[in-house]
């Protein structure tokens, strides 16, 4: 069921009208909103009031000298924003670049910061009863990235903090 | 909550701010000057503002202040007393609380400053000189008219008489201001200035330096004017009207003059006027004309507004987007003109656009302009400084300002106040000689500080001169070489110019005592530096006794710039058009090869060649055969070329921060978006190229530009041109076998090293990003070293064989080792190449160099060190060699691979770099200028590590270990092999103290000084462990049979290390059980960490799989761990290697064992290895 649905995602780019998928109780008042995105069928999300905006096309500049998971600077309205290789920062194995890759732009310690993502799923609701600290449970990445984890209809939402996604 | 004066804080500090500097400014003026009664008068007005507008904000006390302070300047203004510098002082002391309080309101806090004692104070004073000040007070604040008096004395007449005769005619006006207007002074001011422009003004009541009192002033004038003319002269806000009179003469009868007013009207210039009936004095005859109304037109007196710099920067942002959109235009343009078949609405549209740009690049340089201040804002509060100054000094100084008025970016003029302050102090603590010593020189008394500024092009310059006793080259080497800056044969080699730029390095200071002033060695560092990040250049001019002058260099603008595009790879790069020479194309064969570094004959000038491919990390996609584009840029007095693969054109460039959202990023001065949106990055050229500079040898640039002879050689290098290409060849070769090396190395001990004991391998490539920007030519260096070395070598026959032999074997050794160390792998890598090819690239190099010392010097050096070491007699050859090896590395300046592990665990191994760098003894001197404290450090600690070696060689002397040896040979391990061993273990070591350093987030450094052979047994007894104060730890490895490790300490030095751990660790409760706890498992990861990384290397080195276990339990008997180890019955005869380790943590050190207690398969692998 999950995997359909999926593919049915990954079939048609949606970075632009998403689908408000959430938890039964629609009325819940304490919901964090999460825009997600997964990696490797790993769902992870950022709150969705770290989220400037979500870009579909970009032109970035490699910034040279500078750590290797900066993908490079891109222009956000005459603003020069740096981009995250999300991959290289979680240390995964790097992935193509494709039609349904996104740049999150992110507020991470008051800077802009540009997080590249294969893709982007939607906006996802979880009651902040269901969200849990970080917990072993989670192989991969660092921990230092990780806010907690969000459970949604059985699946597993890594729940990201962008105090440390990037250094200045 | 913060403190706050409300909604007019803002404004209040801002004028306060103003006030106070005028005041300054005016005072300094008054002392000079102290009958210039316009200056006074100024004080007296700025003060009597700041009297009001700190009332208006409740601050009572300062209000009281700036009252009093009006007294006694009221006092100054009447005469009735002098302008005394007890007085100034006084004054200078008001502005200072006065500044004191502002600075804390702008802070937020409430200001509490006690007042009353300089209130009491000044009154004192004051109240000495002068009694009557409280008259005007009372005469203020009445709100009636109150004329004055006319009064003519007769010489007044006489002059009037005179005039009159002259066809000119006397007025009299009565000026009347709206008794609620603020400043009536002013206006009064205002119109007796119009007046004395009109005519000639015999006298105003109240006379004119005494304005303040009431509300109207009679002004006597001769004039051609009319009336009218007058009137409208007259015609100021605030002023009600102004009731003339004519003078004219009557002869009486007894032949004398009279003379007699005749009112000659009445002017209301303001609409809301309550004017009074005026007294008239009855003499005076009443004679009303209609009077002229003057058209009421408003003065624009609003000359300037205040804006806040961060709306302008938004402004100038604007623009700057408005500059990218429109270029975008440019290029759709050119597309339209592509596809477009309609072209005659073609014309119409470049048309527009073309106006469109020319309003933009109008609104870009009025947004520009508006950026500008002129300077003064920041010379202006020089006055003071250097009249404070001078003072304490006891020194008579004059300031001159000049070129004030030139503009500067607001940036700018905001960032030099500190540098120049510095560049001032300087000159006036150090610069200007005492009286006496100027008498002496012949000079005059007063010493002259000079301030200038002005334009050139588009840069600014800012001079700080004075004509003191100049800076002192000599004196300024010695302190250099004193402070261990330079090495004092670099000393001698360096010119002027280089010596005297060493003054900018922090910590320098050629002053023997620390004064308030200056002497700390800070503030030459900070010009440096502030002027840097302006982008900006310092230069000195100095001539003994004649002066010094520093001369800052700014460019003129920040905001946008020209710059040139140039690409390398697929990347766009931008260079501020400001530190570009010029460009040239050039061709592949122009490049010359001297001393590993590319360098292109420029018009007889030898400029070095960059790759910005390099400098960025991208791949450059020129062919060999293309023409390449070179930019010559020069920064400080050095000139580069850069090679790039194309040049694009002129462009103007918003420049934006890459602070903003993300860091600096060395060698880039920030990011600016082009025309389609990309964004493209602005080189910091100057300190890109220091950095690499810096990191690779400075000497260099400096040298073989300057250096005329050294020059001409480089032109005979020219020749050779079939060499030349041969080393360029390699110098690609080098390169890519490096980067592909370094590839598999990191990969490699990755996977070797989940445990990351080899961080120190990865962040040592780390290190090395930009240093292998210059990989090639750096490895040139190298080879060339490496073949110099093997020449020596070839010269060190004369030695005892030894030695030489050992020393081959060292080599040999090396580049075995290399395999396992990624990042000395790329320095010895070279040698078998070298050694098969001797007439490389090196070759030539090696010919021209400087005149080398004679071999036979070298040699000699050499055997002395041998001489030592043979004085010392020591039986156990191990400890000689190593060293031998020290002393020899050391005192050449050639870098054995081998010892530098031990060496890098002495220092720290993140000082490598230094070593790498030592070798180049020409490069010695920038490059230790540039990093003098690091290689202090290294030396002290080298010192050190040289000691102990030489006090453990001598225990070992002592204790008689001779038989070490026997027991070495016995099982058939030779001296060298027991050496090649230590080499091994102090690998291990420096990895281990990497992982150590990062855990415990301290630096700490190990080391291996010796490693001896003995029975099981005896271990106890050889390393002193035997009583109850040591402890052990096993590290058992797997499988067992293989051997096992213990790791030995003195109990008491445990204690010590936790204790110096522990403190850095505050989070662990001061609890003697958790102590215990904590000691134990520190002891076990420090044993681990310790044991592990030394197996590694080892079990690579034999090429023996060598698994360590998790360390067992801390054991308490040393003894017991020693019979009980099972691991006696596996070893051979018993026999365990006993590794002496050193740690050093901060300044403690600690000397433990450890054991390595080898299984019968693993012993007989390692002394085959080892032997072979």
């Amino acid at each position: 069921m999950e995997a359909v649905e999926q593919n049915k995602l990954q079939d048609e780019p949606i970075a632009d009208d998403f689908d408000t998928e959430s938890f039964q109780e629609e009325e819940e008042i304490n919901v964090v909103q999460l825009v997600s995105f997964s990696l490797d069928d790993v769902e992870y999300g950022v709150v969705i009031l770290d989220v400037y905006e979500i870009l579909k096309t970009y032109k970035m500049s490699r910034l040279p000298n500078s750590a290797d998971y900066i993908k490079g600077v891109l222009n956000l309205r005459g603003e020069v924003v740096p981009v995250v290789d999300i991959r290289t920062r979680f240390g995964l194995e790097q992935a193509e670049a494709s039609e349904l890759s996104r740049i999150i732009v992110v507020n991470a310690e008051g800077k802009k910061v540009g997080l590249f993502v294969d893709n982007v799923r939607k906006v996802v609701r979880v009651p902040e009863a269901n969200v849990s600290p970080p917990s072993e449970l989670i192989t991969g990445i660092s921990g230092e990235f990780i806010y907690g984890i969000g459970r949604l209809n059985e699946r597993l939402i890594i729940i990201l903090k962008m105090d440390s996604i990037i250094e200045f | 909550m913060a403190f706050s004066l409300g909604e007019y804080q803002d404004v209040f500090l801002e004028e306060a701010d103003e006030l106070l500097q005028e005041l300054n400014q005016d005072l300094l003026q008054m002392e000079k000057n102290p009958d210039d009664i316009d200056m006074i008068n100024n004080i007296f007005r700025a003060a009597h503002t700041f009297k009001s507008s700190a009332a208006a904000v409740g601050l009572t006390e300062l209000s009281k202040l700036a009252h009093e302070m009006e007294n006694l300047l009221q006092g100054i203004r009447d005469g009735s007393m002098k302008a005394s510098h007890e007085i100034v002082d006084i004054i200078f002391k008001c502005f200072d609380e006065i500044s004191g309080v502002i600075d804390s309101i702008s802070k937020g806090e409430e200001p509490n400053r006690d007042l009353t004692s300089l209130i009491t104070e000044i009154r004192k004073i004051s109240g000495e000189s002068s009694e009557d000040e409280n008259t005007e007070e009372k005469a203020k604040g009445n709100a009636s008219y109150n004329v004055p008096v006319t009064k003519l004395s007769v010489d007044d007449l006489k002059n009037i008489k005179t005039l009159s005769d002259n066809g000119l005619k006397c007025f009299e006006l009565a000026v009347y201001v709206d008794p609620n207007a603020q400043m009536k002074f002013l206006k009064m001011q205002l119109i007796l200035a119009h007046m004395e422009k009109a005519g000639q003004v015999i006298k105003s009541f109240p006379e004119s330096d005494q304005l303040e009192s009431g509300n109207v002033f009679k002004v006597i004038l001769m004039t051609s004017y009319e009336k009218d003319n007058l009137a409208s002269l007259c015609n100021i806000d605030q002023i009600v009207k102004v009731v003339f009179r004519i003078l004219s003469f009557e002869k009486r009868e007894d032949g004398k003059f009279a003379a007699k007013f005749n009112a000659d009207g009445e002017t209301v210039l303001s609409t809301e006027s309550t004017a009074e009936s005026v007294p008239q004095k009855a003499s005076l005859n009443k004679q009303s004309k209609a009077a002229d109304n003057t058209d009421s037109k408003k003065h624009v007196t609003l000359k300037s507004i205040k804006v806040s710099i961060d709306k302008l920067d938004q402004l100038l942002n604007n623009v700057g987007e408005l500059v990218v959109v429109n270029s975008g235009f440019y290029k759709l343009y050119e597309d339209l003109v592509k596809n477009l078949a309609d072209k005659s609405f073609l014309a119409d549209f470049k048309n527009r656009m073309d106006q469109m740009s020319l309003v933009e690049k109008e609104l870009q340089s009025g947004i520009m302009k508006t950026r500008m201040v002129p300077i003064s804002e920041v010379f202006d509060r020089f006055g003071r400084l250097v009249r404070d100054l001078a003072k304490t000094d006891n020194k008579n100084i004059q300031l001159v300002i000049t070129g004030e008025e030139t503009e500067i970016d607001k940036k700018v003029v905001d960032s030099i106040g500190e540098p120049l302050i510095h560049l001032l102090r300087n000159a006036v603590d150090h610069g200007i000689e005492s009286a006496e010593e100027r008498q002496a020189a012949g000079k005059p008394e007063v010493g002259v500080v000079t301030l200038n500024a002005y334009q050139s092009g588009s840069q600014i310059f800012v001079e700080v001169g004075d004509d003191g006793k100049g800076l002192d080259v000599d004196q300024i080497r010695t302190k250099a070489v004193e402070k261990n800056f330079v090495e004092p044969e670099a000393a001698e080699n360096m010119s002027n110019e280089e010596i005297l730029s060493l003054i900018f390095l922090p910590g320098f200071s050629t002053a023997n005592k620390v004064t308030d002033i200056s002497g700390r060695g800070v503030g030459m560092n900070v010009v440096k530096e502030t002027v840097n990040e302006l982008n900006g250049n310092v230069k000195i001019q100095t001539e003994k006794n004649v002066g010094t002058k520093f001369i800052l260099e700014f460019p003129l603008t920040l905001a946008i710039i020209p710059a040139i595009m140039v690409t390398v790879g697929t990347e766009q790069y931008a260079i501020p058009l400001s530190e570009v020479e010029e460009t040239v194309n050039i061709q592949y064969s122009d490049i010359t090869t001297v001393e590993g570094k590319e360098v292109i004959n420029l018009r007889g000038d030898v400029v070095p060649l960059l790759r910005l491919s390099r400098l960025v990390g991208t791949k450059c996609l020129l062919a060999k055969e293309d023409r390449i584009p070179i930019v010559i840029v020069s920064y400080t007095d050095k000139t580069i070329g850069l090679m790039v693969d194309a040049l694009g054109g002129k462009l103007e460039i918003v420049i934006k921060s890459l602070e903003q959202n993300y860091k600096a990023v060395p060698g880039l001065s920030g990011a600016s978006v082009l025309g389609d949106g990309s964004v493209c990055l602005i080189l910091d050229v100057s300190t890109m190229i220091s950095m690499a500079i810096a990191d690779q040898d400075g000497y260099y640039t400096n040298r073989w530009i300057f250096d005329g002879e050294l020059s001409d050689r480089v032109k005979d290098l020219q020749e050779p041109e079939a060499e030349t290409e041969k080393s360029d060849a390699e110098v690609e070769e080098g390169l890519s076998e490096e980067e592909s090396e370094s590839e598999v190395k990191s990969e490699s001990s990755d996977e070797d090293d989940p445990d990351g004991i080899n961080v120190k391998t990865v962040e040592a490539r780390a290190d090395k990003d930009w240093r292998k920007i210059f990989g090639d030519e750096a490895e040139d260096e190298e080879k060339a070293e490496e073949t110099e070395k093997t020449e020596e070598e070839d010269d060190t026959f004369g030695l005892p064989e030894e030695t030489v032999s050992k020393e081959a074997n060292e080599d040999n050794e090396d580049t075995e080792e290399a395999e396992q160390l990624s990042y000395e792998a790329s320095h010895v890598e070279p040698l078998p190449e070298q050694a098969a090819e001797p007439e490389s690239s090196a070759k030539p190099v090696s010919d021209n160099q400087e005149p080398e010392p004679p071999a036979k010097t070298a040699s000699a050096n050499e055997s002395d060190d041998i001489e030592v070491i043979i004085d010392d007699d020591i039986p156990s050859t191990d400890g000689k060699t190593a060293l031998g090896a020290e002393n020899f590395s050391s005192e050449n300046e050639i870098v054995i691979t081998g010892d530098k592990p031990s060496q890098a665990s002495a220092d720290g191994g993140s000082k490598k770099n230094e070593y790498k760098l030592q070798p180049a003894v020409k490069a010695k001197a920038e490059q230790e200028v540039v990093d003098q404290t690091l290689v202090d450090e290294v030396k002290v600690a080298l010192d050190e590590f040289r000691k102990e070696l030489k006090r453990n060689v001598k225990d070992t002397v002592d204790d008689g270990f001779s038989e070490v040896n026997i027991i070495g040979k016995s099982i058939n391990l030779s001296a060298e092999s027991i050496r090649r061993l230590q080499g091994l273990a102090n690998v291990g070591a420096a990895n281990a103290a990497q992982s150590i350093s990062k855990l415990f987030s301290r630096q700490i450094d190990l080391s291996i000084p010796e490693v001896d052979i003995c029975l099981v047994s005896e271990v106890a007894e050889k390393t002193g462990c035997a009583d109850e104060n040591y402890i052990g730890v096993e590290l058992p490895i797997k499988p067992e049979t293989i051997g096992s490790v213990l790791f030995l300490l003195n109990k008491q030095e445990i204690t010590e290390l936790v204790n110096a751990l522990y403190a850095s660790h505050p989070e662990i409760t001061e609890n003697d059980s958790d102590i215990e706890k904590y000691k134990a498992s520190i002891l076990k990861e420090m044993t681990n960490i310790v044991g592990s990384s030394v197996l590694n290397v080892i079990s690579e080195k034999i090429g023996m799989t060598i698994q360590p276990d998790v360390p067992s339990a801390v054991f308490c008997d040393v003894t017991q761990i020693l019979s009980e180890n099972n691991l006696q019955k596996n070893s051979i005869d018993g026999y365990a290697i006993v590794m002496d380790t050193a740690f050093y943590i901060d300044s403690d050190k600690l000397i433990g064992h450890l054991v390595l207690l080898p299984g019968e398969e693993m012993a007989k692998i390692l002394v085959s290895r080892l032997s072979a």
